[in-house]
């Protein structure tokens, strides 16, 4: 999309007119996270010769334009806008956001209030400007409907509008950020992050700063990649889990003490993230809950990248419709480990998968199956079929046992996630690697699985960028529930964020 | 035989509610959802076919059939009869659990006998759901299951 935007307004063109600026109109989509908005750029609306164009009063679009505009609205899902772009002459470097002008801003709010009398409420209404560079500036405006403006104000004088903070440009398995002028500098301690300044620079120091990444299960790979993450200068963790802390779980869980145990998980992991971070803006938001709910959902809305490092089929489903409708890459990591009773012989693999625009899905990738994803919304007793399929006269109670784990693989596992995540976020090596690494315990090689993009019935890049206009299947997360009940304590509350 | 709940009021997924309509219009206007109950519906089909060289008479049954509320993200799972199936051999039916506290959402419309069926079990993979209209997949997949249950 960026590649199409910057052909439209900068490409060289046979004509003779010598045009100043271009522009387009574009439909968008929007996400509402618990903090962040997000508007998504999805498509540009064709346009014929002399529907833009430059005249002595600045740039004009056409009514031809806004009326096709309106139709490409009308006939895409619910919750769809229109955001007008042009073009702004000055910086070829990325790094240098342009600014607009006072007559650009009166101009766009023109245009745009009457857009929304032709447009669905819910409709998101936006302004863009875009460097020969590719770098943006971006503004989403709010008008109050015109039933509601007193006197004789011009109702294009009662709107608001607010900035884009972060612009992200996603590609297959690359994300790229333009941040806003007043995000400020992270390094916290030169001398602690100076061997890794030399592989990306000062630059990749302030993209690791001021990214918020979510770690969705802060268990036994969840609580290594929480250390790792806060001391690479990653400048903001979400971390996501309703569990707690058992005293089986003391061998494979990172910086947990014994007085930890009974705990929820995501308490200790908050204090090993502090204790590790190097950021110098560095915050660890916590909240107890399950992603497999609307609420829990919405906290990872407001990041830019998400580790998913939780067994439940259900939680993983729906971040990987997230993935897509909401452009916000999954790096998803297990391990599955099998004690043969006969003879104690161990088999098993590790697998990292990434999701999300341009790679192949966690579904297609194997990583769950539909059914595991039905089963998992089921109770927490009746989730492992053979505890109950057979039972007559009554259901089994008994709790689906936890996978073998251990905190090696976990740690080959965290390693190769964080891996994945410098390639994604900084283009760190392999960058050419799609879908899936595969570790085999027997033979010891990690090798790259056979999947390089999702199967052809599979829709989910057609969801991509419909944010909140996409159905992500969230529901009941009945294991949280069950834990919520059971312990019934003050301190485990429904999304309990801290 | 199946409860008429009023749900009237029930506010479903866009999606699911869809599907709904697509099943009454093009399968029988009787299909409907009984309960709701976390994340399925218990959704009553009055005209189930029951393979006549399988089983006995009647061959025409109600039953429900639990279908996700995400539909078609997530498959069916499980259904719900007023009455054992029992075929003509008298072979025991895999997956069946009588008085199972999966009936209860429709055990005051008569559901008493829960079998513990998944779209890719028995019969092998069930049909890839994508859209609302793959509803109309289930009842063919569900006689195809009882056939060979």
């Amino acid at each position: 999309m960026q590649q199409d935007a910057l052909n439209v307004l900068f490409a060289q063109q046979n004509d003779d007119e010598s045009e100043l600026e271009r522009g387009f109109l574009g439909i968008i989509h929007a996400g509402q996270g618990d903090i962040r908005r997000t508007l998504f750029l999805r498509e540009i609306v064709p346009q014929e010769k002399g529907w833009v164009k430059w005249t002595d009063e600045g740039l004009k679009f056409s009514p031809h334009y806004f009326s096709g505009a309106f139709d490409y609205v009308a006939e895409r899902p619910k919750g769809a806008g229109i955001i007008i772009v042009h073009s702004h002459p000055g910086s070829s470097s990325i790094a240098q956001r342009p600014r607009p002008s006072k007559p650009d801003l009166i101009h766009e709010r023109r245009l745009l209030y009457h857009a929304s009398l032709a447009l669905p409420e819910e409709s998101p209404l936006a302004a863009g400007i875009v460097s020969p560079g590719g770098s943006w500036r971006v503004r989403e405006y709010h008008f109050q409907p015109k039933s509601r403006v007193q006197g004789n104000r011009h109702p294009t004088d009662k709107f608001e509008h607010s900035d884009a903070m972060t612009i992200r440009l996603i590609e297959r398995q690359q994300l790229r950020f333009q941040f806003d002028d007043a995000k400020t500098p992270v390094i916290h301690n030169a001398t602690e992050t100076d061997s890794t300044l030399a592989l990306w620079g000062k630059q990749g120091q302030q993209v690791l700063g001021n990214v918020r990444v979510a770690i969705v299960g802060v268990g036994g790979v969840g609580s290594i990649l929480v250390e790792f993450l806060a001391r690479l200068g990653v400048g903001e963790l979400v971390l996501v889990d309703y569990d707690l802390l058992g005293e089986e779980n003391l061998n494979r869980s990172l910086g947990a003490r014994r007085s930890d145990v009974g705990k929820p998980k995501v308490q200790y992991v908050s204090r090993v993230a502090r204790q590790a971070a190097t950021a110098s803006k560095f915050t660890v938001r916590t909240f107890r809950g399950s992603v497999a709910e609307l609420n829990g959902l919405r906290i990872v809305l407001d990041c830019d990248i998400v580790f998913c490092v939780t067994g439940n089929a259900f939680a993983r489903q729906v971040l990987d419709h997230a993935s897509y409708a909401y452009l916000i890459p999954v790096i998803d990591g297990g391990t599955t480990l099998l004690v043969n009773p006969k003879d104690g012989g161990i088999t098993g693999r590790s697998q990292i998968a990434e999701a999300g625009p341009g790679g192949p899905c966690l579904e297609c990738l194997g990583v769950y199956s539909r059914d595991e994803a039905t089963i998992a919304r089921e109770e927490p007793g009746m989730q492992d079929q053979s505890s109950y399929v057979q039972v007559a006269g009554g259901a089994s109670t008994r709790n689906v046992p936890r996978a073998p784990s251990v905190i090696s693989t976990n740690g080959l596992v965290a390693s190769v996630m964080t891996q994945r995540f410098l390639c994604t976020v900084l283009g760190f090596p392999p960058g050419e690697g799609l879908g899936q690494q595969r570790y085999y315990v027997n033979q010891g090689e990690m090798l790259w699985g056979p999947t390089e993009s999702c199967h052809s019935t599979c829709a989910k890049h057609s969801w991509i960028g419909l944010g909140d206009s996409h159905a992500v299947p969230t529901g009941v997360d009945l294991s949280w529930r069950q834990l919520r009940n059971t312990k019934g304590s003050s301190d485990v509350g429904s999304g309990v964020r801290s | 035989m199946g409860g008429s709940l009023s749900f009237s009021t029930l506010q479903l997924p866009a999606g699911l509610e869809e599907a709904i309509r697509i099943l009454q219009a093009e399968w029988g206007p009787g299909a409907r959802v009984d309960a709701v109950a976390d994340n399925f519906v218990y959704l009553w089909l009055p005209d189930v076919r029951f393979d006549e060289s399988k089983y006995p008479v009647p061959h025409q049954r109600g039953l429900w059939v639990r279908i996700p509320v995400q539909f078609p993200h997530a498959n069916p799972h499980g259904i719900v009869t007023p009455d054992p199936m029992v075929p003509l051999d008298g072979h025991a039916v895999k997956g069946h659990n009588p008085g199972h506290e999966m009936c209860n959402p429709v055990a005051t419309s008569g559901g008493k006998h829960y079998y513990s069926w998944t779209w890719s079990g028995e019969i092998g993979p069930g049909p890839l759901l994508t859209s609302p209209r793959d509803i109309l997949l289930v009842v063919p997949w569900v006689e195809r299951r009882i056939k060979n249950a």
